[in-house]
């Protein structure tokens, strides 16, 4: 028969607390009693420690470097001071603003470029960079000095590949400032019938 | 009988990683504690190296610092953290091959027979697994010497992974007595481990 650990009552019950919350078997205040108990009691991270390698090895899980008692210390000191997945949320917060943004300027472009197809004597102009990046279906009417004006790819021509290349170019490099509110933009007027009061010479990138 | 958990416990750290994830690092510090012996055995399916292998465990316990906000406890902690340390082993190898390409190209052929893990110690080597050996077959018949009741609780937790209230329902007592049992048994073998680990 194996003899008991000397333990005090009162050790006790903070080490059966500590196995509860090993296993997950304590509640939320034991926990939290616990969490803030270890920050002056060492002697309760050890004895969670201990359990640990003791649930490890019933599982063959241990290995001579897992003794090495220094990685656990090693990962606390090196934990980034902001709160985990904190810089996450942010940057998921500023890209759903980002997105709902660009959402409503798709929308509200599709709506004024749709309006000019009514009203084709309505003057047009966009202030700014994209003024010069024009839409695929643009680009190809550029390149086909009045052809019929739907847009079409046709895979393999290279007039028009070439075309289209340059539109990309011209359009990643006029919008790279505004994405992906742009991008919105330029989806949302693709495809129509713009017409062009004259053809316009491209921006180089 | 009808059993309320899985076996590999999906919520068992349910309340440590809320915490963590609350920005508690005490928590996340004994989330390390629990699962860095397995953490760094699988680290060591990928990587021998030992420097290595630690190198790679305690990136992955950052990682998942890092990203634990985004997990959202669908599934156990350690299945979530298991993937995290294959991503990182899987990087370190593919970091570590373009850094080896990259010297053996400055070398020459000259320099290019020995690879890094013919320099390094085997950790496989009988004299390195001695240590972890002992402390195995120590915790063993620590358990196989426990009275009935403790043995069978801490062998229905650790290896069958029963959660409190299943136990308390195979040994027919109450939860609280499963809690008792445990602990006991752990107190136990700790005791007997205790010299070896000093």
């Amino acid at each position: 028969m194996i003899a008991q650990s000397p333990l005090s009552a009162t050790a006790d019950e903070a080490g059966e607390d500590c196995s509860a919350l090993f296993d997950g078997a304590a509640g939320r205040d034991t926990t939290a009693r616990l969490l803030g108990g270890m920050g002056q009691d060492a002697r309760l991270r050890w004895r969670f420690a201990r359990y640990a390698l003791i649930s490890s090895a019933l599982r063959g899980q241990i290995t001579d470097l897992s003794l090495d008692g220094g990685l656990a210390g090693r990962v606390l000191s090196r934990l980034p001071d902001e709160r985990p997945g904190h810089a996450e949320s942010r940057a998921a917060r500023r890209l759903s603003w980002a997105l709902a943004g660009g959402l409503a300027v798709a929308v509200f472009s599709t709506l004024v470029v749709r309006g000019i197809v009514v009203l084709p004597d309505t003057g047009f102009v966009m202030t700014g960079a994209a003024t010069h990046a024009p839409t695929p279906a643009r680009a190809l009417r550029l390149a086909s000095y009045g052809r019929p004006s739907r847009a079409a790819w046709r895979r393999g021509a290279p007039a028009e590949q070439r075309v289209l290349d340059e539109y990309l170019l011209t359009h990643l490099s006029a919008s790279r400032d505004y994405a992906p509110v742009m991008a919105h933009a330029r989806l949302a007027a693709y495809g129509t019938t713009m017409p062009l009061r004259a053809p316009r010479r491209p921006a180089r990138p | 009988m009808r059993f309320g958990r899985p076996p590999e416990g999906a919520d068992d750290d349910r309340r440590l990683v809320a915490r963590a994830r609350g920005g508690d690092r005490t928590a996340f510090d004994l989330l390390v504690l629990k699962y860095q012996h397995r953490v760094v055995k699988l680290a060591q399916r990928y990587v021998r190296d030992p420097q290595e292998a630690l190198d790679v465990a305690q990136e992955a316990f950052l990682r998942a610092y890092r990203a634990i906000g985004g997990f959202r406890g669908e599934s156990a902690f350690y299945s979530w953290l298991y993937r995290i340390t294959i991503n990182t082993a899987h990087n370190h190898l593919a970091a570590r091959r373009v850094r080896r390409e990259e010297t053996q190209s400055a070398e020459g052929e000259e320099g290019a027979g020995t690879s890094l893990e013919d320099r390094v110690q085997d950790l496989n080597t009988p004299e390195a697994m001695l240590l972890s050996d002992e402390i195995r077959r120590t915790i063993e018949r620590a358990v196989e010497e426990l009275p009935d009741d403790l043995r069978t609780a801490i062998v229905l937790r650790e290896v069958e992974g029963l959660s409190y209230e299943d136990i308390a329902r195979v040994m027919d007592c109450p939860v609280g007595t499963v809690r008792s049992r445990i602990f006991r048994a752990r107190e136990a073998i700790n005791a007997r481990i205790e010299p070896l680990l000093g």
